[in-house]
């Protein structure tokens, strides 16, 4: 499978802080990809030099086949882009708005397009500047799948939204699901585990995982191992995050799970073990796992704190 | 429809309450300042006039700042700051999208000037057909004056709060930097011949920063090129008594020079006191070897004055306020300052006085002659004139001239006056005795960038005095020497442009000269431009 999206050794420089490093993941065509992270984590930052609205200060990203620094003009025909943080046209309407989108993309589709309006419940004749968050964020989001874009960015599309907004954009992109790539950023992961197809972990920066969400689903357990007498401390093994013991039972998250083979390693360290299970993790406890044993180990790799986003957008 | 015109379509329908007001504005501004043209054409008119006109000085402020607003509002509609805005995530061309800009100001700012300047200039008595070309000039100008400065600015700015800080901070930082260059250059002479590499270069600077924030968004290097561009205005106005930019400006070459300027002892020299004690020393020259027709202009002198004991005081380049030298009989007075103290001590001796002069030697084209009009009439080359009406309404005093577009050639105006009322002497014949001069235009006419093409001309002609009894500061002798005189219809009227020969220096040396005590009473040596002495002895 092809990835519509490329980056290669990325990073993002702003004076000494260096708000993306060294990130390299690939969005294969016709996913949906979530990357998720912290506030801070340099999502909203690597989907900006996507879009070239920011510029690498090292590293490349790819486009749809186009180095992202290229993305100008009629190659945004393709892309359709959604953020939180987006200003909108406020004195047009939503028709107005819809009616201006039009001629920038040869491909818009007009039955589409009512459809999602009406999917949607759009108040065409109202101004933007009197909707609601999440009318906004509809309009904005049919004025960007009007056109069948064969890739959809989305800046967390879904902060600050009720559920019933949520769900009914979920839908809506649900339904455009098969003929576009979709990347999307979101600090909730409930949201999204429910459909993204792929994820990618962005901590501080730095990508500490990208791959198939049910591979990542299959790759991390949380393991109880219970002993038949207790016994001193054992050093965990690398690939054990969160590890603890209490008298005779001992849990971890393993991140390397393998079935049987692992269960062998398991009772290596501990021979006297009585029972071990693993339990499927949902993508929440994987991404605080991670986030937690990122944290624990970074003080003894001697870094600072990355700046925050919001800071990262004032000062670009 | 392209994207230009989708664009434009968009701004129109977002902009309709700027466009209502400035096409509003440009309309009520060409309708006032068309009433203020033709009554100063025409003394008198309906009563109303002088609302008209304050209205007409109203609209003059009001019209730039709707350009402001108007400008700052379009451009910002598509803000080219920040990371956030809506439209760079879209499939805009940034060459079509400035294109849009260019033409929507193109249209609703820029056109209707354009027509209102049209309609100016016909109201005037002037055919605007015959000055297209001017016109459109002169828009450029103000687009490149006005339009590119306000545009450049709302590319790095976010708000029109923050485009209004920002120049106001421009404005004043050129108030100060003007203030500064001002007080370390008075007395000095200035030369505008950097300007004709800095204006051009700061119009590329914010066409350039237009440009790169269109095409790229590089906020901080947009800004760079705007701060430099008001920095080198700063360094053109400083670099503006340069005196190796005067020097290259008025070649010494004396091989093509009209004329050997020199002291002219036929006249007196005097003297005045000016502030910051200092004491400005009228040097009387005349300019051998010019011929009918010829003449110099001096624009600035530098003098070397070394007393009998070996003294020796070396002044910077003065302006010479323009003196003029013209034809065979021709002199003039050339202003030297110098330090009070200085100038005490060297007048206990005799001094030799060197002088450089940084001149213009000047050519008369065609004299035109023709009879003063009773109302408007055209002057060939200059455009119309009209006698102006005295308070009494026994005659006229004087007239004014007015021009399309750009002021006339330096143009020297004669006419004869008359000494009794118009009407009272016999068939008003003038007084043939009595000629007066002024001088109007300029040597090198150039198109304004201003918001009305006609350009006014008061012509003051000389009520002709005795030279020398004023020159040495004898007023009440003047004054017996001058008397009430009219601008009759049917005085005959001449006027001779003329033009630049050659930039050049002259230089001429004043040996065992005795300077003379300083007067305390200011006056003006006889030649001064367009002077003109009415003594009211009724």
């Amino acid at each position: 499978m092809s990835a519509a999206v490329k980056l290669e050794r990325l990073s993002k420089r702003f004076g000494r802080t260096e708000a993306l490093k060294d990130v390299t993941l690939e969005v294969p065509e016709g996913s949906i990809y979530a990357l998720v992270g912290a506030n801070g984590a340099g999502k909203t930052t690597l989907i900006k030099l996507l879009m070239n609205i920011l510029r690498p200060s090292e590293g490349q990203a790819e486009v749809l086949g186009m180095a992202s620094e290229q993305l100008a003009g009629r190659a945004l025909d393709r892309i359709g882009y959604v953020s939180e943080n987006q200003e909108h046209p406020e004195w047009m309407t939503v028709r107005q708005m819809l009616d201006y989108l039009r001629p920038f993309y040869p491909k818009w589709d007009r039955a589409l397009e009512a459809y999602l309006v009406d999917q949607f419940d759009l108040p065409l004749d109202r101004k933007i500047r009197h909707l609601s968050r999440g009318m906004r964020m509809k309009a904005a989001m049919a004025g960007a799948l009007a056109f069948r874009p064969p890739l959809l960015v989305l800046d967390e599309p879904f902060s600050g939204l009720d559920p019933l907004v949520r769900d009914e954009l979920i839908e809506g992109l649900l339904d455009r699901a098969q003929e576009t790539t979709i990347l999307l950023s979101s600090h909730d992961l409930s949201e999204i585990e429910s459909f993204s197809t792929h994820v990618g972990f962005l901590e501080q920066g730095r990508v500490l995982f990208s791959e198939e969400l049910p591979a990542l689903a299959e790759r991390f357990r949380e393991v109880t191992v219970t002993l038949m007498v207790a016994t001193e401390n054992r050093a965990p093994l690398p690939e054990w995050l969160q590890y603890e013991q209490s008298d005779a039972v001992v849990r971890f998250v393993h991140r390397d799970w393998r079935g049987s083979q692992s269960v062998t390693g398991v009772q290596t360290v501990f021979p006297g073990a009585r029972d071990v299970t693993a339990e499927p993790m949902t993508l929440r406890s994987i991404f605080l796992a991670i986030a937690r044993a990122e944290r624990s180990e970074r003080p003894e790799r001697g870094e600072r704190p990355a700046r925050p986003a919001s800071e990262e957008r004032s000062r670009a | 429809m392209n994207q230009v015109g989708h664009i434009f379509t968009k701004d129109v329908r977002r902009h309709w309450p700027e466009i209502a007001a400035t096409l509003g504005l440009t309309g009520l501004f060409g309708w006032t300042m068309s009433h203020q043209t033709a009554s100063s054409l025409n003394a008198g008119g309906p009563e109303y006039l002088g609302g008209v006109l304050a209205l007409a000085m109203l609209l003059a402020l009001l019209l730039p700042v709707s350009w402001w607003v108007t400008i700052t509002r379009l451009v910002q509609g598509e803000s080219l700051v920040g990371d956030t805005q809506w439209w760079i995530t879209k499939p805009y061309e940034w060459g079509r999208l400035l294109a849009a800009k260019i033409l929507f100001l193109a249209t609703f700012v820029l056109a209707p000037l354009f027509l209102a300047q049209l309609w100016l200039l016909w109201a005037a008595g002037f055919n605007p057909l015959g000055h297209w070309g001017g016109l459109t000039l002169d828009v450029a100008l103000t687009a490149a004056v006005i339009v590119v400065p306000l545009m450049a600015l709302s590319t790095v700015t976010k708000s029109l709060s923050r485009v209004t800080v920002t120049i106001l901070g421009v404005l004043l930082a050129m108030i100060a930097g003007a203030a500064l260059i001002g007080w370390l250059h008075i007395g000095r002479m200035t030369t505008s011949a950097a300007d004709e590499v800095v204006y051009p270069a700061m119009l590329l600077l914010a066409l350039a920063a237009i440009v790169l924030q269109y095409a790229r968004r590089q906020v901080w290097a947009s800004r760079g090129m705007l701060a430099a561009a008001v920095v080198l205005m700063g360094v053109g106005a400083a670099c503006s008594t340069n005196a190796g930019l005067i020097a290259m400006t008025y070649p010494q070459n004396g091989a093509t020079a009209a004329a050997a300027v020199a002291y002219d002892a036929q006249l007196p020299a005097w003297t005045n006191p000016t502030a910051m004690h200092e004491v400005r020393l009228m040097l009387p020259l005349h300019a051998a070897g010019l011929t009918a027709g010829s003449g110099v202009i001096l624009d600035g002198v530098r003098a070397t004055v070394t007393t009998a004991d070996g003294r020796r005081w070396e002044s910077a380049w003065q302006p010479a306020n323009g003196t003029r030298i013209v034809g065979a009989e021709g002199r003039g007075y050339v202003p030297v300052q110098m330090k009070a103290g200085f100038y005490e001590a060297a007048r206990q001796g005799p001094v030799t006085i060197r002088l450089r002069l940084a001149a213009v030697d000047i050519r008369a084209g065609n004299t035109k002659r023709l009879t003063m009009g009773a109302g408007d009439f055209v002057v060939p080359g200059v455009g119309i004139c009209t006698p102006q009406n005295d308070n009494g309404g026994r005659g006229y005093s004087t007239m004014r001239c007015w021009s399309a577009v750009r002021p006339p050639q330096l143009t020297q105006v004669t006419g004869q006056w008359s000494q009794m009322p118009c009407g009272q002497n016999v068939a008003g014949a003038p007084e043939q005795t009595a000629v007066g001069d002024a001088w109007f235009g300029q040597l090198h006419p150039a198109v304004t960038s201003g918001l009305n093409p006609v350009v006014k001309m008061p012509v003051n002609l000389s009520n002709p005095l005795n030279p020398p009894l004023l020159a040495v500061g004898n007023v009440g002798a003047a004054a017996n020497a001058s008397a009430r005189r009219y601008l009759c219809p049917g005085a005959p009227l001449s006027f001779t442009p003329y033009r630049e020969v050659a930039k050049t220096q002259y230089e001429t040396t004043i040996a065992d000269f005795q300077l003379p005590e300083v007067k305390q009473e200011k006056v003006q040596p006889f030649n001064s431009p367009g002077l003109h002495v009415e003594t009211r002895t009724e």
